[in-house]
């Protein structure tokens, strides 16, 4: 089993629906920002719009920090209008659903189920440069949680800025003084 | 220097136990020079009994160490040199001069290792400094205060503190303070620092992550 990190996202070219207009999203549309990729099995079903709302509760937080979500279904561009002109929920969605009918993006992405003619429940966190920084996984029925996926893509973006030599610091009132831990070898 | 009222000091600190005493004294069996830990605590302040107990703990180890403290705003002078805005306030001085390096807070967790390595690059010996960064010390015209926001159980902190106490220590234009920030809330609010180290430069800029004695140099002026 592989893993994707650092992996560069390949050339693709789908059809999308994006604020009431159908259009092209390439390969050139996701760089120069941090984007998320963020697939689910099919449109009309009842977990996916429950992920999708999340997401775009939190869809100006994600603009905030620069980053863009890109929603992918192995729908057409098509059904996705279709879906947001029968769903409340969809339709309040700005953010652009990339249409995959033919599975390439999905294949690229190892999140195909070709049984199903589905996408499994997979987050890609995409850096400006086209690389993948942060993933997961889930199988049909586990959902995701937006405010997680915002924290992560805020992590990679620190991280990119700033390097990874930083640690977190969770200070609690009353906090006592840890106890000394020498270790100088090589240091005097 | 005799002041009764440091005499409720404890001698010995349940920070420093028998086994790192024992490693401070082959380390500073080595010192060169007497140098001088001048701490400013607030009796009232349960950290500044910490630091002050531990300070005791620490000199008993090396007769070429002595602490001398003072009470907040007995010294007004030495209150501004080392910032007793943040306290306790403890700064390193050879021959009664103040060397540029200074504690905020209790240098527990991996922070001790900065606290020994700036007594020791202070008194010596010190291991040798790069031709190319003496060159660029040498240039700074302006005075550079770099404090050091760390948390004790951050790995790459001490580094950082190392690093700029020993700029500090080269260079009369460098000042460089350890600042365990978990005792600040006001400086952690006003800069809203969620990571260490984290630098501050002149009280303005903000600088993340972990940086050698180059890195840092490159921030100043």
């Amino acid at each position: 089993m592989g893993n994707y990190i650092n992996m560069e996202i390949a050339d693709f070219s789908v059809q999308a629906y994006h604020e009431g207009r159908l259009k092209e999203i390439t390969k050139t549309d996701v760089l120069g920002h941090w984007s998320v990729f963020f697939f689910y099995p099919a449109d009309f079903t009842f977990v996916c719009p429950t992920e999708l709302g999340d997401l775009q509760d939190h869809y100006e937080a994600f603009r905030e920090i620069g980053c863009e979500i890109y929603s992918v279904s192995e729908d057409s561009h098509f059904v996705h209008k279709a879906w947001a002109d029968a769903s409340d929920t969809i339709r309040r969605i700005q953010y652009p659903m990339l249409g995959d009918p033919a599975g390439k993006l999905a294949s690229f992405f190892g999140v195909l189920d070709p049984e199903a003619g589905q996408a499994f429940r997979g987050t890609f966190v995409v850096s400006p440069e086209g690389k993948i920084k942060a993933y997961e996984i889930h199988d049909m029925g586990i959902g995701r949680n937006a405010e997680e996926l915002l924290r992560k893509v805020e992590a990679a973006k620190f991280v990119e800025e700033h390097g990874d030599q930083v640690c977190p610091a969770k200070w609690k009132p009353g906090e006592e003084t840890l106890v000394p831990s020498l270790d100088l070898v090589g240091m005097l | 220097m005799s002041k009764e009222w440091t005499e409720q000091i404890p001698a010995e600190s349940p920070l420093v136990n028998e086994q790192l005493k024992a490693q401070l004294k082959t380390i500073f069996e080595r010192l060169e020079r007497n140098i001088t830990l001048v701490s400013i605590i607030d009796l009232d302040n349960g950290t500044c009994m910490e630091m002050a107990s531990f300070l005791k703990s620490v000199a008993s180890v090396q007769e070429k160490i002595t602490v001398e403290f003072y009470k907040i705003g007995e010294d007004p002078q030495l209150d501004s040199l080392l910032n007793a805005e943040l306290l306790p306030a403890t700064g390193l001085f050879l021959d009664g001069n103040y060397q540029g390096v200074a504690f905020h807070g209790v240098p527990g967790g991996k922070e001790i290792n900065s606290f020994v390595m700036a007594i020791v690059y202070a008194a010596g010996p010190a291991q040798p400094v790069e031709e190319k960064i003496l060159k660029k010390l040498g240039k700074l015209k302006t005075q550079n205060n770099l404090k050091v926001c760390v948390s004790l159980s951050c790995h790459h902190c001490p580094n950082v503190v190392a690093a700029g106490q020993r700029l500090a220590l080269l260079s009369p234009n460098v000042t460089c303070e350890m600042v365990d920030a978990r005792l600040y809330p006001d400086l952690v609010e006003k800069y809203q620092i969620s990571r260490v180290p984290a630098v501050i430069l002149n009280d303005g800029a903000l600088y993340l992550g972990e940086k050698d004695m180059e890195g840092l140099l490159a921030l100043l002026k």
